[in-house]
Order: structure tokens, then sequence, then C-alpha cells
């Protein structure tokens, strides 16, 4: 019981510790080092990529997405078509692609 | 004072040295400021400091003027300040065995990332913040980010709200959590040191 509220004092000197930090400056080469890194960089040549900017990640994925949707979407009314398969077979039989017995026939012979 | 705004950003983007001149002398304080306040040693927050200043010139072609330039130039500081911080603690910690160990203390000041070496620390505060900071390092990455700025790099909460792109009442209720975590955690840290 006696420990508590020194816990509790620590703590909020603690939290108070930070509260009148000085400014530290930086070293006086600081600028130097950094404008001698810049001249070492390669240059960037990105002007022609500029047009695409706007189709940031968050575009990229929302097209990916409307793209499989459709694309499923197609697939299933293609198939779910139930005339689909007899319209085949008709232009099979029109065009003599299908398979009959008969063509089996003459094949055996 | 700088140029206007636009016509500086035009001056960067031409890449003179005297327009990246006078971005250090602007930032190079401001920039440094921030990275030590995330990032308490001095050498190491320097190091970061540079990176930024490196990123400014790499990304200024990107710089799409939607936020102001200080703006962004803070975002990419925080951001290398936290990749750092990310990478030091992945070396540093052995989460998994410490916590198959039992040995997986709330703030652990052997485990912290850095050597703690801030100069703007008074002597007699110094051992109080050593552990303050090892508290923050346990905070979530969004209250951390926010207690850093508004406490330690004096920021105010309008700033803190254009860098991290929150409304200031979401600023005001991360920082209530914070001090909350982070008075939990130096309690259970001081009961356990048994003072």
């Amino acid at each position: 019981m006696k420990n508590k509220p020194n816990i509790d004092q620590l703590v909020e000197d603690t939290l108070n510790s930070v509260s009148g930090i000085d400014t530290v400056k930086t070293s006086p080469l600081f600028k130097e080092r950094v404008l001698s890194r810049m001249a070492e960089q390669p240059i960037e040549h990105v002007e022609g990529l500029r047009y695409l900017d706007w189709f940031t990640p968050r575009y990229q994925a929302a097209a990916l997405i409307c793209f499989v949707v459709l694309n499923a979407f197609a697939l299933l009314s293609y198939y779910s078509d139930s005339g689909y398969g007899e319209h085949v077979e008709n232009f099979a039989e029109i065009y003599g692609l299908s398979e009959t017995t008969t063509d089996s026939y003459l094949y055996q012979n | 004072m700088l140029l206007n705004e636009e016509n500086f950003i035009k001056a960067l983007r031409e890449g003179t040295n005297q327009a990246y001149g006078q971005l250090l002398d602007e930032y190079q304080q401001k920039v440094f400021g921030t990275c030590i306040s995330f990032v308490p040693n001095k050498e190491d927050a320097e190091d970061i400091a540079q990176e930024v200043f490196v990123e400014v010139f790499n990304s200024i072609d990107r710089f799409k003027g939607d936020s102001k330039l200080s703006t962004w130039i803070y975002r990419i500081s925080v951001n290398k300040s936290l990749e750092f911080i990310r990478k030091k603690n992945t070396k540093k910690r052995f989460g998994f065995m410490q916590s198959l160990l039992g040995n997986d203390l709330p703030i652990d000041r052997s485990s912290y990332f850095t050597e703690f070496n801030h100069p703007g620390i008074q002597l007699e505060n110094k051992e109080k913040s050593e552990i303050l900071f090892a508290a923050i390092n346990k905070l979530p990455e969004a209250q951390r980010v926010v207690y850093t700025l508004n406490k330690i790099d004096d920021l105010s909460y309008k700033e803190v709200s254009e860098i991290t792109n929150k409304s200031v009442s979401s600023i005001e209720s991360l920082l209530f959590r914070a001090k909350k975590n982070l008075q939990e955690l130096l309690h259970d840290y001081y009961k356990k040191e048994g003072k």
C-alpha cells in the first residue's frame, strides 16, 4: 500500500522526463555529406511513364477485380445457357462434323 | 525565406545544387529532430536523416503537391525512422524464443533497438527517458507515431494530423490511449523492479 503512490509518482516523472528536451544540432558536415550523396545518385528518367502515374496499386487492384468478375460472369452465362449444346449439335450436323453411327459403320468397313 | 513553394519544387525537380542547398538549410534540423525523436541515437538519426534527403531527391518527381512540401518531407522522415526501427527490432528481438522461455518482459531496456544516446536529454532525466523510450517501443505503431511526434518532437496536433493523414480527434484519441498504455507498462515495470 505504501509503495503505490511512489510508483504512481515515478510513472508520472518518467512520462514528464522528455518534456524539456534540448534541440540537438546536426554535425557541421551534415549538409556537405548529403549533397555529395545526392551527386552520387544515378539520374532516373521517369518522364516517359508519367502518364501512368495515376494508375496506383489501388486502381490496379480494382481493375484486376473487375477483370476477374467480368470473366467469371461471362463464363457462367456461357455455360448456363441451356440451348447452347443443342445449337452446337445442330451446327455440327449441318456441316457434317458430328460423329454419327453411320460414320462409325463406314469407317469400320 | 525560400522562393514560393511551386517555384522551389520546380527547382528541386531540375535537381539544381542551389535548390538542394536551400532545402537542407531549411529542413535539415527539422528532419534530424524527427529522426532523433524516433531513434534516440545521434549517429543513427543522422544516417536516417541523410536517407530522407536522398529519398526526397529521388522521388521529387513523384510528389504530386497534394500536401505541403514540409508535410511530405515529415512523412518520409517518419517512414524512414519506422523502417529503421523495424529492421533493428527484428534483428534484436528473439520474440519466439523469449516467449518460449518466458523472458518476454513488458519493457526490456537491454533489447532496445539502439544504444541510447540522445544529447538533448539532461543527465538527471537520462535513466527515466531511457525507460520511457523503451516503453514507447512497445506501443502499437499508430500510437507510437502520434505520441512521438507530439510529445517528443513537440509538433502540434494539427501538424501531426497532417503528417499522419488523420483527423485531430483521432490524434487526441490515439494520444489518450498511448498515454494510458504507457502508464500501465511503466507501472508494471516499476512494480517488477521493486521500486
